[in-house]
């Protein structure tokens, strides 16, 4: 059974100097101004005698978090979106590439029916051509350009 | 001490948190339900909104001809191959009016089928098959226009009247629609009628080859290459199927980083034949006027170069037009006779049987024999063609006579056996491999199945069947040293992933010597010099040639006195032999004889082939010819 002494409750005050707790290098705390760590990121958190600094960290820690995941994702669907835009360039590429192997292939068969046998015939005698009657074979002489019989 | 007053939710929040919670299980649930159980049927509309797979159709590949032999570089022309074209279907499901719809189509399709029946008459004709009424889906010219109309009007609507049909092709598989309807279709946009582009296959020459070449037809929904080149290398030709699928965005274009499965398709190989086109024009010229003057039922006409075994030219009249390979009055006009038909040669096998006698030193060009008159050989009498007997004859007398009688005492010193034998090596009865489709497999009687009657008509080319590109294949042997060559057709394949692969000559076998060869050789110039057949005659060259007329069995097997196969070999310049040609004409009218048809047909072509060439003169030829013979005085 617990004594019934009378006990006194000092209430928690204020300190005049602001602090924070500091991690030595031996790993103890340590309670020091505020002021001074003016320009330290850990002195700015803390601003009350017994508030909880670790969850400061782990607040932290959750914000740097998000924000890498965050940028990882918005990475990757700049790259996916990157990659879906060039293969509709590529697709356009492509489709150019077949209508030009197609206008290929219809000039090739224009080209083959103004040469076939029947167009050259009919060729032939729109321009009043004559077919070889009689045909003369010259033996090559040395030294000569031009020769008659 | 103060008490704090505590927090007490009334009935009221109560209630409202519990709605919150079943929406909010219900949520779940549907989630769940759509997600879950119904998770294969929104996977199945979702790809189908932007999945799209198919097949990829590969191009046929090209054939092409060569020209340009006597240039530096030759050049190869597209015979066949692939181009756009337009077909047109009918959607009954999407018609809202078929009476409408086939009131609008009527007058256009009539119109086109119009078209269609002059296209198909005036090929017919100009292609020398006989015009005979054919059944047609159009009525016919006795029924007025507007029944006409009225007609083919209840036919559309009988096909279009069916409100959940996806396809009803209103024209024939193989119509592809000309310019004046597939203007009609476009500009109407009638509902229901879709019109389609494919890639169709087309001949630029038109007529040019055709029985070498083959066509492109339908079978079985499916096109699919038929007889010649397009038959034989159907698998060549064809490619192979691919395979696409991937997802698409709303634009219809794909998604480049979405999962797809690709397999490519290959492109079939284009095949370079070995045919001059220039030399095909003037065989195709020659062959149809020939036909048409001699009042010949068919012709065919073969020209090869002996030394390699390449075709350069190779025709039969009537012909066909593979662009409308259905324009024909007898499916036979589309076999090619020259690797598919059979028959007797007659004569022209008579340099055959001399070069085996020559090379079985049975006989010398000098030997003699005397034709004192017709010969017994068991219960037939053998004569000559036309009667004569001209006593005391040389070997090279009886082959410039075409003497039967001489032909026979030759066949009966060689023997059944040793006959058969040169037979074969020659490459008779057997098929050259030729890469045509429908080449027919002849078959020689073995020897022990020969009486001398066999002998004896063999020794002049009857009684034994083959086919014409054997005869002049075995005329090759004496036109290249005595050796026999591989025939072939293409000169080289081009893969699509640019590999070529290029036809070598093929020496097949020695058959005889070199020396038999060019005394074969010399013979059958006299031949054209001195003999029967100086219609073959080409002043300045020494040309090699043999006529043929022989009989024709009918369905008794007895020899028909109406009917005989008339028919030429050939091979120039002697010296250097740059092509054979072998001219074969189908029941000649009147009292023919090849001295009087065919020879003068050898030498209308060898003129033009030896100026196509620009081969020489061997010497210089005299302004008259050595002889002036009238048609029909012997051969």
């Amino acid at each position: 059974m617990t004594a019934n002494i009378q006990q006194q409750v000092i209430p928690r005050q204020r300190r005049r100097t602001p602090f924070y707790h500091h991690i030595s290098a031996t790993g103890t705390w340590q309670v020091r101004s505020l002021r001074a760590a003016r320009w330290s990121p850990l002195g700015r958190l803390t601003a009350q005698r017994g508030s909880v600094t670790q969850s400061t960290v782990t607040v932290v820690f959750s914000l740097v978090a998000l924000v890498l995941v965050a940028g990882l994702g918005f990475f990757y669907l700049q790259q996916v979106l990157g990659t879906a835009s060039q293969g509709t360039d590529i697709q356009a590429l492509e489709s150019q590439l077949v209508e030009l192997r197609e206008h290929q292939k219809a000039l090739e068969l224009e080209g083959a029916n103004l040469r076939s046998i029947q167009a050259v015939e009919q060729r032939v005698q729109q321009l009043n051509l004559v077919a070889t009657d009689r045909v003369a074979y010259l033996a090559p002489v040395p030294d000569k350009v031009a020769v008659a019989r | 001490m103060a008490s704090r007053a505590v927090f007490n939710p009334t009935g009221r929040l109560v209630a409202l948190f519990a709605v919150f919670v079943l929406l909010f299980i219900g949520l779940i649930v549907r989630l769940g339900y759509l997600q879950i159980a119904r998770a294969d049927y929104y996977t199945a509309v979702a790809e189908s909104q932007r999945k799209r797979a198919g097949e990829l159709l590969p191009h046929r590949g090209t054939i092409y001809v060569s020209e340009g032999r006597a240039q530096a570089v030759e050049e190869n022309f597209p015979i066949a191959t692939n181009h756009k074209a337009y077909f047109a279907y009918a959607v009954p499901r999407d018609m809202k009016d078929p009476e409408y719809v086939a009131r609008e189509l009527a007058g256009a399709l009539l119109a086109f089928r119009t078209r269609q029946n002059e296209r198909v008459a005036a090929i017919i004709r100009t292609t020398g098959q006989k015009r005979e009424e054919e059944p047609t889906a159009t009525p016919t010219p006795s029924v007025s226009p507007e029944d006409q109309l009225d007609i083919v009007r209840q036919q559309l609507l009988t096909k279009f009247d069916q409100k959940t049909d996806p396809y009803e092709p209103f024209l024939r598989p193989y119509e592809v629609l000309d310019d004046e309807f597939k203007q009609f279709i476009e500009e109407r946009a009638l509902p229901g009628i879709v019109l389609e582009e494919q890639e169709v296959r087309t001949y630029p020459e038109k007529t040019l080859a055709a029985h070498a070449l083959g066509y492109v037809g339908y079978q079985e929904e499916g096109r699919v290459g038929r007889y010649g080149i397009e038959g034989y290398f159907e698998d060549t030709l064809a490619g192979d199927l691919g395979f696409l699928s991937s997802e698409r965005d709303t634009g219809g274009n794909y998604i480049g980083s979405a999962a797809r499965e690709f397999r490519a398709a290959r492109d079939g190989s284009d095949v370079v034949l070995t045919i001059d086109r220039v030399v095909q024009s003037f065989v195709e010229e020659e062959l149809k006027k020939g036909v048409e003057k001699y009042g010949a039922e068919r012709g065919s006409i073969l020209v090869m170069n002996p030394k390699t075994g390449a075709i350069i030219g190779m025709a039969t009249y009537p012909t066909f037009d593979p662009n409308y390979y259905y324009a024909i009055t007898d499916p036979r006009v589309q076999l090619n006779p020259i690797v598919s038909d059979i028959f007797e040669p007659g004569s022209i096998l008579k340099p055959v049987v001399m070069a085996a006698a020559i090379e079985e030193e049975k006989i010398t060009p000098d030997t003699t024999v005397v034709d004192n008159g017709p010969v017994q050989v068991a219960e037939y009498r053998i004569d000559t063609f036309d009667g004569k007997h001209l006593g005391l004859q040389t070997m090279t007398q009886v082959l410039e006579q075409s003497n039967n009688v001489g032909m026979v005492w030759v066949g009966q010193l060689l023997g059944a056996e040793t006959l058969y034998d040169y037979f074969r090596r020659f490459g008779l009865g057997e098929k050259t491999g030729v890469e045509l489709e429908g080449e027919t497999q002849n078959q020689i009687p073995e020897p022990t199945k020969w009486n001398v009657t066999t002998v004896a008509t063999a020794s002049f080319g009857q009684g034994v069947a083959l086919t014409p590109l054997q005869a002049l294949n075995a005329i090759n042997v004496l036109a290249n040293e005595g050796k026999l060559v591989q025939p072939h057709i293409v000169s080289k394949i081009r893969n699509a992933d640019g590999t070529t692969k290029i036809t070598s000559t093929e020496e097949v076998r020695q058959v005889v010597s070199t020396a038999t060869a060019e005394r074969l050789s010399a013979m059958m110039v006299s031949v054209i010099e001195n003999g029967v057949a100086g219609l073959a005659r080409v002043p300045g060259y020494y040309l090699a040639g043999k006529t043929g007329t022989a009989q024709v069995p009918d369905d008794r097997g007895k020899y028909s006195p109406d009917r005989k196969i008339i028919s030429f070999v050939g091979f120039g310049p002697v010296e250097d032999p740059q092509f054979s040609i072998l001219i074969k004409l189908d029941n000649p009218a009147g009292l023919s004889f090849a001295s009087g048809t065919a020879a003068p047909m050898f030498r209308n072509l060898a003129e033009k082939v030896l100026k196509y060439y620009q081969i020489p003169p061997s010497y210089e030829a005299t302004t008259k010819p050595k002889y002036s013979v009238s048609p029909g005085t012997g051969g």
